[in-house]
């Protein structure tokens, strides 16, 4: 499964995108994610590693993981998941 | 046309769009120029610090095209003013700072059936995105409505606002002219860090 690192999660990643193993859904992935590079603790998972982090987007094939299942959505093998840190300044 | 937000972004979008012929622009943003702004804000000099940023902007447009007749409106687009703020206007360029400002706007466009030049940064990066009545572009990027804005640690040099504006205004003139090519359904993501620009489909 394809997942693709955008602006500043790119240096903590160390590339643009990486394959990984299809986790049963983005929580699992947010997990394993961070025990691959544990910068990414308290950023895109919390503390607590029971949800998603406060400023992360995360789309699932191009769609907000809000209007999907947050952070329970099930993943599989052909999933796009693009992960970034939330810009909004002016 | 509508320039919400006269500082980064706002700015200088609002000096590209005069350039290039756009003579109606109403400008809306009720904060005064400080020394924070004069890294990155084009419109920020010493001389205008302390200033109505829409005023200035004002100003600004008239120095470049007397003949233009630019509004400044020196209040914060919030959920009661929105849609009296932007009702006729043919585009809205989104030079927000803020996630609950960017939804009122974007609400009131879907309500009033007004095209948005979306723009965005923080640090080295931006994205920029033309979001159509009845796209859910908007909900796409932030998620939920209404959310909180997040601290903004990466400080933002002056050449991502100018490379976003860049991006921004030409997709404001695309929606103006109805010219093909536009990044409706699509976040372009600008990496001036990594020296990349890619876009990322939306759904």
């Amino acid at each position: 499964m394809l997942v693709k690192f955008l602006a500043t999660y790119r240096q903590i990643a160390g590339c643009k995108s990486c394959d990984v193993p299809a986790p049963a859904d983005v929580l699992e992935l947010m997990v394993a994610l961070c025990n691959r590079w544990p910068a990414f603790d308290g950023l895109i998972l919390n503390k607590d590693k029971t949800d998603k982090g406060d400023d992360v987007i995360i789309l699932v094939n191009g769609r907000h993981i809000e209007h999907l299942g947050d952070v329970a959505t099930p993943l599989t093998e052909q999933d796009y998941v693009v992960i970034t840190p939330l810009v909004a300044g002016g | 046309m509508a320039v919400v937000g006269c500082g980064g972004l706002g700015g200088s979008v609002a000096e590209a769009l005069s350039r290039i012929g756009v003579r109606h622009l109403r400008l809306i943003d009720a904060d005064v120029f400080d020394e924070t702004n004069l890294n990155r804000q084009i419109l920020c000099t010493e001389d205008t610090l302390g200033l109505r940023k829409a005023k200035v902007a004002r100003s600004r447009i008239l120095q470049i095209d007397s003949l233009a007749h630019p509004e400044a409106l020196c209040t914060q687009l919030n959920e009661e003013n929105a849609e009296d703020l932007l009702r006729g206007m043919d585009c809205v360029a989104d030079c927000l700072d803020n996630i609950e400002a960017r939804f009122w706007l974007a609400h009131a466009c879907q309500t009033l059936g007004i095209p948005v030049a979306y723009g965005a940064i923080a640090g080295w990066f931006g994205q920029v995105c033309s979001v159509y009545p009845g796209d859910a572009s908007f909900a796409t990027i932030y998620g939920a409505p209404f959310g909180e804005t997040p601290r903004n640690t990466l400080g933002n040099p002056p050449f991502t606002a100018y490379a976003v504006a860049a991006f921004q205004a030409a997709e404001t003139v695309k929606i103006l002219l109805g010219r093909p090519g536009q990044l409706r359904n699509r976040l372009l993501m600008i990496d001036l860090l990594d020296g990349s620009v890619e876009s990322v489909e939306l759904r």
